[in-house]
């Protein structure tokens, strides 16, 4: 074991040992270290391509972009160390550090529940342990791409529930946003504090082929997920410490403290401090053990519907002492749930007045009611113009060509198409309804052309992107070996008094071979996600 | 605090302490089995050990409706897993888990993952396990659970209303369960009349102060050879013993009354008003006294009293939370 674990470090240390502030305790182990810079280390790298071995030894990169392989087949400057220690690993191993992994997974309780057949299940998020490494400078990039990005779309929002100058200067066609589902009537003309509709969200990137990050879509209602973000960090930290001590991976620990301070920024005027609270469905919606952690990392009330009263237009909680004063309710609940007074009449989810309390100012929501109609899946054709539009610059993230199913000449350019495009319901997520046109069938194909046809402003297509992979364990008979897999990255961003990106997010990974769906509730997992302080 | 997160505190440690009650409760009167062959032999049957511990545990009706015949085996099976014994071992943890999860943020991540974890392994056990591994280290196993949840509890929790909570929750279940002992082994346990003060009835009263960790406590504060109104006594009227029900009275009192003064409120409110009254009477009664005037018909009025705090604390604080706070 002991020696086992010297090879571990060696190998790991090798390529950075002038590039980080770690020091060697004795004189002993950094005669060791340099044994290593000769075995598996950069210089050899420089001389032959390297030999792919261990649980790597089939690896096949493909047609597609790879995260830790280069089109040349060598592991990525910034991938080296982690594709050093993991080469030199057992599958038995690698198996019985995922165990344990689980195991914490399964004892924490960190668990979601799947639904289906009437019954639902608590399953954990499959959780992938070879990380996912993302470098300083493409992450720069990213964060000001997203930066600029929820900007626009809160500006966005902001303009077509006051003015609607962006309608009126035909920028978007008037229909697009006033017929579109999720555009709420009912708060045209509500001020929000500090003019913030979108206080959380977390917006899915991909890659393509050739390596460009594409957003694919943003989630600006009850964005999930965070709470993984975290928790496989920690994991992470107990399961593979060596290697983590050798990058310089960006905390993503300050996320409540952001969250907390951004909520207390967006009180109703004048509130001191303020009440915060978590509105949660409860213990059987799939993201609850999220609610209750975040409610718990930033010391504030998990609420259910039936544990708020409204008064005078006031929202109290029920406590132990008799009913106290809510200022700021981040709510988990969505829009159709979360006052029967306004939205749906048979929903107990929420609290009846809600809306009321939240028009005259005296509780603040977050997200605001009504963001659904920026990420709706035909407004996201628009996002460029939308970036220009409103900032006036050009937008540093590109958007994934998209096409309109309810304009004539796209659909007929869809209909002709199926089998190369993907096609989405504008307005659902998970990944549910969607056709994937290279994997689908005939019968499928003309399902969905009917559904078209009968519902054309409910769909938009995309091209099938070759979405980037990554190395992931698969188990098989002799024990397992590392396979590509396709993944996406979801960030997360807070808006507060300004705005904040988590330095990592969510990747998520298509577990089951040549799948392009990584949604949990479809057999995706996750990866700890780290970004670089530093590039080496 | 919020009227739900108090009210799934106080039941999850009812649920945990009633799932702990319950194995020592199995864990002792296996045991006990043993010292008594010779007995049970001439009876042909543990049945006459195993009703009285399900009747007090469980509607015993459910029983036979379930298990037609009382043995060993249906009747541990019935206590330990049944999912139609609503006070079930693994029912009461799986209800203490439940309330647990529904306020996980209430709790710390220490108690939540000990109850999940016991939670999860109980309910993967095969039930031969108990036979494979020992009744005494399974049922051992659970006890150390729910005290590992409560040293969890003194260790992690804030010192705020939240921890006051659970303790009713615990002194509470507590004193109903010993009121329950005492009443069974008193009334039912004893095959006659003849055997009161006999070699039997030792070993039996031994067995009811072991179940409660109480034998070498007891010995420690009676020099004297065991009586059952020693016992009993000891296990009522003391006012040190952690399990006794005037302890666990003084420390609903002590529980109640530190709500009401976070609550910033001076005067009683009515589980205090019970609560008290209660401790008042058993300061001034004795064993003699309470055996004069029927050991059984006190131990139901105690257990009536109980079942009135339960009642009053939810009136008071869980359900009638609409006035507006001070």
């Amino acid at each position: 074991m002991a020696t086992g674990l010297v090879n571990l470090i060696t190998s790991v240390q090798s390529p950075y040992q002038n590039s980080g502030s770690y020091q060697s305790q004795s004189q002993g182990s950094s005669q060791r270290q340099s044994q290593g810079t000769v075995r598996g280390g950069t210089n050899a790298r420089l001389f032959s391509p390297p030999v792919k071995q261990g649980l790597f030894a089939n690896y096949r990169e493909d047609s597609f972009y790879d995260e830790m392989f280069d089109e040349k087949g060598c592991p990525r400057a910034h991938y080296q160390g982690v594709f050093d220690q993991l080469s030199a690993m057992s599958a038995e191993d690698f198996m019985a550090r995922r165990r344990r992994a689980d195991l914490t997974f399964l004892q924490q309780g960190i668990t979601f529940t799947v639904y289906g057949d009437g019954a639902s299940t608590e399953r954990i998020f499959p959780f992938d342990l070879v990380p996912r490494i993302i470098t300083a400078r493409k992450w720069t990039r990213i964060e000001t791409g997203l930066k600029q990005r929820i900007r626009a779309l809160n500006l966005f929002l902001h303009d077509v529930y006051h003015d609607q100058k962006i309608l009126k200067d035909g920028i978007i066609p008037l229909d697009m946003v006033l017929g579109c589902a999720d555009y709420r009537r009912e708060i045209y003309g509500v001020d929000v504090p500090k003019d913030v509709y979108i206080h959380i969200t977390g917006t899915d990137l991909v890659r393509d082929r050739s390596g460009e990050f594409y957003v694919l879509e943003d989630n600006l209602r009850t964005p999930s997920g965070v709470s993984y973000v975290l928790e496989n960090r920690q994991v992470m930290k107990h399961t593979f410490p060596m290697t983590f001590a050798h990058y310089n991976v960006r905390s993503v620990d300050t996320y409540s403290l952001d969250l907390r301070e951004s909520l207390c920024a967006v009180a109703p005027e004048g509130v001191e401090n303020p009440n915060i609270v978590i509105l949660t469905p409860g213990i059987y919606n799939s993201a609850y053990f999220e609610h209750a952690f975040l409610a718990k990392q930033m010391g504030v009330e998990l609420c259910q519907g039936s544990d708020l009263i409204v008064d005078d237009a006031k929202v109290y909680m029920r406590t132990t002492q008799g009913l106290r004063r809510v200022d700021v309710i981040y709510r988990r609940v969505d829009d159709d749930y979360l006052d029967p007074l306004t939205f749906r009449p048979d929903s107990a989810l929420g609290v009846t007045g809600l809306i009321n309390c939240w028009r005259a100012g005296n509780v603040a929501l977050a997200n605001a009611v009504g963001t659904g109609v920026a990420d709706d899946k035909a407004i996201y054709a628009y996002t460029p113009a939308i970036i220009k539009y409103y900032l006036g610059e050009e937008p540093i993230l590109p958007v994934v060509k998209t096409y309109l199913t309810h304009i004539e000449s796209e659909q007929k350019f869809v209909l002709e198409h199926l089998e190369e495009l993907v096609v989405k319901p504008t307005n659902a997520s998970g990944g549910y309804g969607m056709l994937v046109g290279p994997h689908s069938t005939a019968a499928q194909r003309e399902e969905m052309k009917q559904r078209i046809l009968a519902n054309p402003r409910s769909f938009i297509a995309q091209p099938t992107l070759a979405l980037s992979r990554h190395p992931t364990f698969v188990e098989d008979g002799t024990g397992g070996h590392f396979e590509g897999r396709h993944v996406d990255l979801r960030p997360y961003i807070i808006h507060g008094e300004d705005i904040k990106v988590l330095p990592g997010g969510l990747s998520r990974v298509a577990l089951v071979k040549d799948s392009l769906v990584v949604n949990s509730s479809q057999g995706g997992g996750s990866k700890d996600t780290w970004v670089l302080s530093r590039d080496f | 605090m919020l009227s739900r997160v108090a009210e799934s505190l106080f039941w999850m440690a009812r649920y945990y302490e009633r799932a702990e009650n319950t194995a020592r409760l199995m864990d002792v009167n296996i045991n006990m089995m043993l010292d008594m062959g010779e007995y049970m032999q001439e009876v042909g049957s543990s049945a006459p050990y195993w009703n009285p511990i399900i009747r007090i545990t469980s509607p015993f009706d459910d029983f036979r409706a379930r298990f037609p015949k009382t043995t060993q085996e249906s009747a541990i099976e019935w206590l330990t897993w049944c999912e139609d014994n609503p006070n079930s071992i693994l029912v009461c943890i799986g209800r203490a888990r439940e309330n647990a999860r529904a306020m996980r943020d209430a709790i710390s991540s220490e108690m939540w993952e000990q109850i999940n974890t016991t939670y999860l392994q109980l309910k993967d056990t095969d039930h031969s396990q108990i036979w494979r591994e020992g009744a005494h280290s399974f049922f051992g196993r659970i006890r150390m659970a729910s005290q590992l949840f409560q040293g969890l509890v003194e260790t992690t929790m804030l010192r705020e209303e939240g921890w006051q909570w659970i303790q009713l929750g615990k002194y509470l279940e507590r004193a109903d369960a010993t009121t329950r002992l005492v009443d069974v082994k008193y009334h039912i346990l004893l095959p006659s009349l003849d055997e009161v003060g006999g070699p039997i009835d030792n070993v039996q009263w031994i067995a009811v102060l072991k179940s409660c960790s109480a034998y070498e406590a007891y010995q420690k504060r009676n020099v004297a050879r065991i009586t059952p109104s020693r016992v009993a006594g000891f296990l009522v009227l003391d006012h040190t013993f952690p399990r006794a029900v005037r302890f666990c009275f003084d420390q609903i009192r002590l529980s109640l009354r530190s709500i009401s003064v976070e609550h910033g409120l001076l005067e009683e409110r009515s589980p205090e008003i019970i609560a008290s009254h209660v401790r008042h009477t058993l300061d001034q009664t004795t064993m003699t006294g309470i055996i004069q005037s029927g050991l059984h018909q006190n131990m139901i009025q105690l257990q009536d009293y109980c079942g009135e705090i339960s009642q009053k604390i939810t009136q008071t604080y869980f359900q009638g939370a609409l006035r507006h706070a001070a």
